[in-house]
């Protein structure tokens, strides 16, 4: 394979996600992709409905009716994941993919103890005695940085507060040492001090087992120190994708252009921000154009051909007909 | 306190305290211990003797974490909640023991502008009704005149006027965050509350929205008390910052002061953990410890010692108070005492 000779884990191409409703169809996610290597994380920017989740789903091959993975390729460890049977799923679910929700509140079940869900997860995937299983579940708890886990493992999650319950998430997530991290904004539900410590611990899991990671979040300043990579979707599509200075530093799609200089903070203080125009259009029964063409302003008439992604640097691709 | 060139602040609050209950009623405050029945009288510490002030054409941003009594602190100036202690000046009166038509005449003056853009507005009625509603309430317009002022308005946040005859749920969170605007603007206010007006925006609407506030700002010469936990936001659009933490204000100056030099070591670990785009380089912040303790027990002493890293004996016994470090700045901390 020419994937793990450079360390590629994860590679997306094509990938077309479609939810067939009523009123037409909702291309939610429209011709994706990207790759990702061992150990690198991926930032996955854009506004709520612009597709990251949905793409995050369809990894895992979690969409429901009436959307439909529609084409393309998600080759995982060498193998094609749309090509597998839902039994060969679960044994990846959670085990070699593992999943980080944006809501710690909603994604610990509140009648069972931090232990025993622990537990489920490890005797779920790895062959180990029950006792086994506790001894690790309190090691788990303690490389999360949880106190005296040996108390809290018989606790239930309300018990917990936010960033500890999100702790415990992700204790779970990685129980199994997954190959890939799929993290849905997960310190968008908390406070700022405590959103650090967390991503903070994170990273040391992830770069010390070079796992891979996806990290989904609206937040472009935290993929910013967070992330190698960033990709920045719109409306169902890939933007632009690249190293995280390049694309911080000088981004070259008008969209990411704007999201950039919108940011408070860095400008002239009470003066007018640099805004970007209207809203996200409707994803139902989109032109074929480019997206973002009703809040450009640089647009053409050349726009309302389809822009695909081009590499217009070393690593740095950008679908914008303009810059190309 | 402040010493300033026009003299009165249009809002000064004096130690003002808000605990809320735990136990409502007889049957849960009895409990039993070591075989004898007791009374359980427990309250959660909102906000604890809070002083500020606000001068006119000011926007002073009220920042903290979730939990540190922020919003209580902005309810209770609104009147929606009744202080425990202390007293809220409003242009030289005291309002917070006002009820009823004596404090009706300060509700027009001060308005507020909600989180969340889709609990904020009632589902059932039209935009025209629920801009038109303060003005009704305050006998301000009625009839064609009223309708004509909703249609101003509309025009003012950037929407269509015909926009008049829909519902809520017709709009995105940016528009309906404008019709939330709208309202507020409509009793023609001095003081505008804005508890996170923001956050639940997605990121390219919030600069259209931050923009129109400020625009707002200077056409009707508003004084703002923005509530947020952004501190990219605050840093742009107010003149000065207020830190919360545990129902306390904990350091208070002027927003360029404030962020050149914070002073209190809350301030300090607040500031270093939001990422920001100056750098982008991941830094471990490995000496953010510890979470917010629970404000039904408060610590002894400093409310922020048990994760301070310059903790001293002295902070573990008194509880500081906010005193001046400049002429301005004020910072509650025994480093500076």
């Amino acid at each position: 394979m020419m994937g793990a000779a450079n360390n590629e884990i994860l590679r997306i191409s094509g990938l077309k996600t479609y939810f067939f409703t009523r009123r037409g169809v909702v291309k939610a996610v429209d011709d994706i992709s990207f790759s990702l290597r061992k150990g690198e994380i991926l930032g996955l920017v854009g506004e709520s409905g612009a597709g990251k989740s949905i793409t995050g789903f369809s990894i895992l091959r979690l969409i429901d009716e009436p959307g439909k993975i529609v084409a393309g390729e998600i080759i995982f460890e060498g193998q094609n994941l749309l090509a597998k049977s839902e039994k060969e799923m679960e044994r990846i679910r959670g085990n070699r993919i593992a999943m980080i929700f944006q809501d710690p509140q909603t994604s610990l079940d509140p009648v069972f103890t931090i232990g025993q869900q622990i537990v489920e997860a490890l005797l779920l995937h790895q062959n180990m005695s029950l006792k086994e299983a506790r001894h690790r579940a309190i090691d788990l708890l303690r490389s999360v940085g949880i106190p005296s886990p040996d108390d809290r493992i018989d606790d239930y999650p309300h018990q917990f507060s936010g960033g500890m319950r999100q702790r415990v998430v992700i204790a779970i997530a990685t129980s199994s040492n997954p190959a890939l991290i799929i993290a849905d904004e997960p310190s968008t539900a908390l406070d700022v001090t405590i959103q650090a410590q967390v991503l903070s611990l994170m990273r040391n899991l992830v770069k010390h087992r070079q796992t891979a990671m996806i990290l989904i979040t609206h937040d472009i300043a935290l993929v910013g120190q967070f992330c190698d990579t960033i990709c920045v979707m719109y409306a169902g599509r890939l933007v632009e994708k690249g190293p995280k200075t390049e694309i911080i530093r000088s981004p070259l799609h008008p969209y990411t252009q704007g999201l950039i200089r919108s940011i408070p903070g860095r400008q002239q203080r009470r003066k007018r921000l640099d805004q970007i125009p209207g809203m996200m259009p409707n994803l139902i029964d989109m032109p074929e154009g480019c997206p973002f063409l009703p809040r450009c302003e640089q647009g053409s008439d050349g726009c309302h051909l389809r822009a695909h992604l081009e590499e217009v640097s070393p690593n740095h691709w950008v679908a914008c007909i303009r810059r190309s | 306190m402040r010493l300033t060139p026009d003299g009165t602040p249009l809002l000064r609050v004096e130690e003002v305290t808000k605990h809320f209950p735990i136990q409502k009623n007889i049957f849960e405050k009895i409990t039993l211990k070591r075989g004898r029945l007791r009374l359980l009288h427990q309250v959660v510490h909102a906000v604890n003797g809070v002083s500020l002030e606000i001068h006119r054409g000011e926007t002073l941003a009220l920042v903290g974490e979730s939990g540190c009594g922020k919003s209580t602190l902005a309810k209770t100036l609104l009147g929606l909640h009744r202080p425990t202690a202390g007293a809220i000046w409003y242009d030289g009166k005291e309002i917070s023991s006002l009820t009823g038509y004596r404090r009706h005449p300060f509700q027009k003056r001060i308005q507020m502008i909600f989180q969340d853009p889709f609990s904020s507005l009632n589902p059932r009625k039209k935009v025209m009704d629920i801009i038109g509603q303060p003005m009704k309430i305050h006998g301000l317009a009625k009839g064609r005149q009223m309708n004509d002022r909703v249609l101003e308005l509309l025009a003012k946040v950037g929407m269509d006027p015909a926009f008049a005859s829909r519902y809520p749920h017709q709009f995105s969170g940016g528009q309906r965050q404008r019709v939330g605007i709208a309202r507020a603007l409509a009793a023609e206010p001095e003081l505008v509350i804005a508890d996170e007006p923001i956050s639940a925006l997605d990121v390219s609407i919030q600069a259209q929205i931050l923009n129109l506030m400020m625009e707002m700002q200077e056409e009707f010469r508003l004084t703002y008390l923005f509530v947020s936990h952004d501190l990219s936001v605050v840093k742009h659009i107010s003149t000065r910052v207020a830190v919360m933490y545990l129902g306390f204000i904990v350091e208070n100056a002027e927003t360029e002061e404030i962020f050149a030099d914070p002073r209190h070591p809350y301030t300090q670990l607040l500031f270093s953990a939001i990422p920001s785009l100056d750098r982008l380089e991941f830094e471990e912040v490995a000496k953010i410890e510890g979470e917010v303790p629970t404000p039904i027990q408060l610590p002894a002493g400093c409310p922020f010692h048990p994760r301070c890293q310059s903790v001293m004996d002295v902070c573990r016994r008194e509880r500081p108070t906010l005193q001046p470090v400049f002429s301005d700045h004020l910072v509650s901390c025994h480093l500076f005492g």
